[in-house]
């Protein structure tokens, strides 16, 4: 006979998550093989909170039937009156329910989330190893390299690609052409001392004087020409500009001076791109300028103001790229706009956040009035900030001199010419703030979809989901369901007390090592009841929310539970004492 | 004296506990069906709702006929199992009580009700018939198998204008029609847009919020066929209907048996709720599966339209049998 209640129930609790463990081990779908453990722990967690309910309502109610009683205390001198045991257990069973109350609304979605992360990962594996096979058939061995490289970002444990990719680089290795002997460069010689950050045009003027002076004509040339841009006024800023260059003309210039020749140009060209605000022209020239001569302080002065200002128009594509292979929010559709008869209807694949901010993937925008399809794009990244959706991507790492450099611009399906119009062509306004839009998951509301959110996550989401182009009935609805979880585990685990004892066993004897062998049923037979009590509270709270709303039906809720919770504390009182 | 004072309490405990019971899980049982039919056509008004629920109230009450009864007859036979009295009455007060609220009680509830046993899916001429409003609401996604629809007003079958979502290539997974049609059929709701062809099933626009979790929708499948079958057999006969009666009676009172067989009574209950629920298991498998394969090889197939309650009727009686052989009838009570 049982002594304590609890210790059937903790090895129901382990039989269960082993039975789990071992169905989810046969039961690996075909995901990467890295994804293996982690997919059977968070599966098993998942199945052992979903069935945790009816696990404990059968221990419960197996260890109350096993309590020794007044007629087998012949068998055991350890028989407690039922009201006394009840009452020591009572605590355990909140404690319990608290337990069960932090898992299900705390760490159930992750685990849920976690899930689908292996799901949509292995799918981006795949993608990047066939690109990467392609690839290599068309011996693209950059592109094969780059592709085997995004794979072992997600798989890093698999040695065949690795062996791969060391394969791949030896063979690029071997056949890059020898580089050129290195030049040595004074660099501390050809950079510009002072910055012209921030001066008036007389002090550069005077930088300008001084360097010339000192037969510094390219210094000289640069602030006087600074000066002059700044202020046409200043005609001894044009003159002196005038007289540096003869000067650069007339000297019979060594090896080092024309390379500070070259040096001087590129910046003045990179500068005039930065005035005419062709910032990504001049970003490239400052950083091409800053791989070769990184202690200019001119260069990294401008570099920085370029890519700053480049930050404020695009983005860099290289860091966009890094959410092929990171997990985020998947599939998100919402209309992002109504005004009149006009609806935008925007879908993105995936947004993530990353160091360098939070960025998306495959964004398609849709846009439509009464009078018809206004417009249809597709932007294959895009960086968020603000509740601005910047879809104008560079690749920072193209090489200056490239007539055209990779970029990524919204590809017009549909409608491009009033789109053209716009101030900021590129730039989309998202409506949905950032912790809204991982709840607005593929047009879909119902309950298996919003699963995966948390608690906290669909309380906030409800009030403003249905200007999205949802039903926030079915986000209450899964509020509700998820509220009913606790509250049905206590009164469960209560009635499942009184039931226990109510069929109690009457063996005079040791029992018989073969009723093992029917403690499986329990569990059984206890899903189907719990689920029957479950979904007749649906329906009732499911009702009550469409026909009176929300708060109405919480409070039918907690009345429905206070009832509940009261019957079965009738029912547990009423329970012979012996 | 004794034994007849016990005898005189069961003739008048176990018939109240029976009527008791079962009308408090009627009640239930129909209530919650009403609810749910009710949310399930939610979405085309109230007005529509309130036909469509008043139209399907006499199938509603059939529907919930059986299982009251069933569930009843074991809560009674846990009850006899608990606290055993004349071993005469306890088998003649269920097995009697069960089959005439279940027979009598479909006959009045069948003379009252519809003529036929469609669904309240189903369309029906001049009763309900389902618009496109219950399986699509304007203004918000409607979920559908794999895809989504968008679309921002229904003017009777018309839609206007439709987004489709998860539709064309990876680069183009939204799809713009100005407008489109629909067809609500008994099987499927078709959406026709230029170029393009939709079918999905009839599901509710908040049918989901009524649905059953997965691990019971075979449990109600079983019962759904299970009313199914009794509307056969009534439109069958009489005698056929009682026969199908009878049987499904003593199979699920012979199944109390597991009430009495060990000394562990919760094992008992279990074993008991877990025959009951293979009887109808058994009942469909019989008709859908063993009936069907039989009826491809056997010339003469109508031998066969009463397989599923013979089936039930022997596995009934085997239990009767075992029962009164040798489970002993006062094992619920301390030994």
């Amino acid at each position: 006979m049982v002594q304590n209640p609890f210790s059937i129930l903790l090895l129901f609790y382990l039989l269960a998550f082993g039975v789990f463990f071992f169905y989810s081990i046969f039961t690996f779908p075909p995901y990467l093989a890295t994804f293996q453990w982690p997919f059977v722990w968070t599966n098993s967690f998942k199945l052992f909170m979903h069935y945790c309910i009816p696990v404990t309502v059968a221990a419960v109610a197996v260890a109350y039937s096993l309590l020794p009683t007044a007629e087998t205390v012949r068998m055991r001198a350890s028989s407690q009156p039922f009201a006394r045991l009840v009452s020591s257990h009572l605590t355990t069973f909140i404690a319990l329910t608290i337990l069960y109350t932090a898992l299900v609304l705390g760490l159930y979605p992750l685990a849920l989330r976690n899930l689908e992360r292996f799901v949509s990962l292995t799918l981006e594996a795949r993608t990047f190893l066939d690109k990467a096979e392609a690839a290599l058939a068309e011996q693209d061995s950059d592109t094969a390299l780059l592709n085997y490289q995004r794979y072992l970002a997600i798989d890093s444990d698999n040695r065949k690609i690795m062996g791969l990719v060391s394969d791949l680089q030896m063979e690029m290795i071997a056949e890059r052409p020898e580089p050129q002997p290195v030049e040595q460069r004074d660099l501390d010689s050809m950079r510009i001392k002072d910055l012209a950050e921030g001066k008036e045009p007389y002090e550069l003027l005077q930088m300008a004087e001084s360097y010339f002076d000192r037969e510094d004509y390219f210094s000289a040339h640069y602030y006087a020409n600074l000066a002059f841009q700044i202020d046409p006024n200043r005609r001894d800023a044009q003159r002196l500009a005038a007289r540096a260059q003869e000067m650069i003309a007339s000297k019979d210039l060594s090896k080092l001076e024309i390379e500070e020749k070259q040096l001087y140009e590129r910046k003045r060209e990179g500068y005039e791109y930065f005035i005419n605000e062709d910032y990504f022209k001049a970003y490239q020239v400052f950083r091409e300028l800053q791989d070769r001569y990184p202690q200019d302080a001119d260069v990294m002065s401008y570099l920085n103001k370029s890519e700053e200002q480049l930050r404020r128009e695009t983005f860099f594509l290289d860091e966009a790229e890094q959410i092929d292979t990171l997990p985020g929010a998947t599939e998100l559709l919402f209309v992002n706009f109504r005004e009149g008869d006009e609806r935008e209807i925007v879908f993105i694949g995936k947004l993530t956040g990353l160091d360098a901010g939070i960025f998306c993937k495959d964004i398609e925008v849709l846009r439509f009035s009464a009078q018809g399809l206004l417009y249809h794009y597709y932007a294959k990244y895009g960086k968020l900030r603000d509740g601005t959706l910047n879809l104008h991507g560079v690749d920072r790492r193209t090489d200056a001199r490239k007539a055209a450099p990779r970029e990524s611009v919204p590809r017009y399906l549909s409608g491009v010419t009033r789109l053209r119009r716009e101030r900021l062509p590129y730039m989309l306004s998202v409506e949905p703030t950032l912790e809204q839009l991982p709840t607005l998951k593929g047009g879909r509301t119902a309950s298996a979809s919003a699963e995966t959110l948390g608690f906290f996550a669909l309380w906030q989401a409800r009030r403003q989901i249905g200007s999205y182009g949802y039903l926030d009935s079915y986000i209450s609805a899964e509020i509700l369901r998820r509220l009913l979880l606790p509250f049905s585990f206590l009164v469960l685990c209560l009635l499942s007390v009184a039931v226990g004892w109510r069929f109690q066993a009457r063996f005079f004897a040791r029992p018989h090592w073969v009723i093992l062998v029917f403690m499986p049923l329990f569990p059984i037979v206890a899903i189907f009841l719990t689920a029957l009590y479950l979904h007749a509270q649906r329906i009732l709270l499911a009702f009550v929310l469409l026909r009176l709303g929300f708060s109405i039906s919480l409070i039918v809720f907690l009345v429905l539970q206070g009832l509940l919770l009261l019957i079965t504390m009738i029912i547990l009182a009423g329970q012979r004492t012996d | 004296m004794v034994e007849l004072s016990e005898t005189v309490k069961d003739i008048l405990r176990l018939p109240i506990l029976f009527l008791f019971v079962f009308v408090l899980l009627f009640i239930l049982f129909l209530s919650l069906s009403v609810l749910a039919l009710w949310g399930s056509v939610y979405s085309e008004g109230r007005e529509a709702a309130v036909l469509v629920v008043e139209t399907y109230i006499p199938q509603l009450l059939l529907q919930a006929l059986p299982a009251a009864v069933l569930v009843a007859l074991f809560i009674l036979l846990a009850r006899i199992a608990a606290k055993p009295g004349s071993r005469f009455l306890s088998l003649l007060i269920p097995l009697a009580g069960a089959f005439v609220l279940l027979a009598f009680g479909y006959q009045i509830l069948q003379r009252s009700g519809p003529a036929d046993q469609a669904g309240p899916g189903v369309s029906r001429p001049g009763v309900v018939e389902p618009t496109s409003r219950r399986y699509l609401i304007p203004g918000v996604f409607n979920a559908t198998e794999s895809k989504v629809i968008y679309l921002e007003q229904i003017d009777g079958r018309t839609i206007s204008p439709v987004v489709l979502a998860e539709g064309g290539s990876a680069e183009r997974k939204l799809l713009y029609f100005p407008q489109g049609r629909v067809s609500v059929g008994e099987d499927s709701v078709v959406i026709r847009m230029a170029g393009f062809t939709l079918e999905i099933d009839p599901e509710p626009a908040f049918g989901e919020m009524f649905s059953a979790d997965p691990l019971l929708r075979r449990l109600f499948a079983d019962l759904d066929f299970l009313n199914r079958e009794l509307g056969r057999v009534f439109r069958l006969s009489l005698p056929a209907f009682y026969f199908a009666v009878l049987a499904l009676v003593i199979a699920f009172y012979g199944s109390g048996m597991f009430l009495r067989l060990s000394r562990w009574h919760l094992l008992n209950v279990t074993l008991a709720l877990l025959a009951m629920r293979g009887l109808l298991a058994l009942f469909r498998f019989m008709s859908e599966g063993v009936v069907f394969e039989l009826d491809k090889v056997l010339k003469n197939p109508q031998a066969l339209q009463f397989l599923p309650e013979v089936a039930l009727l022997v596995v009934g009686g085997l239990f009767l049998l075992l029962d009164l052989l040798f489970v002993p009838f006062q094992r619920g009570e301390a030994e």
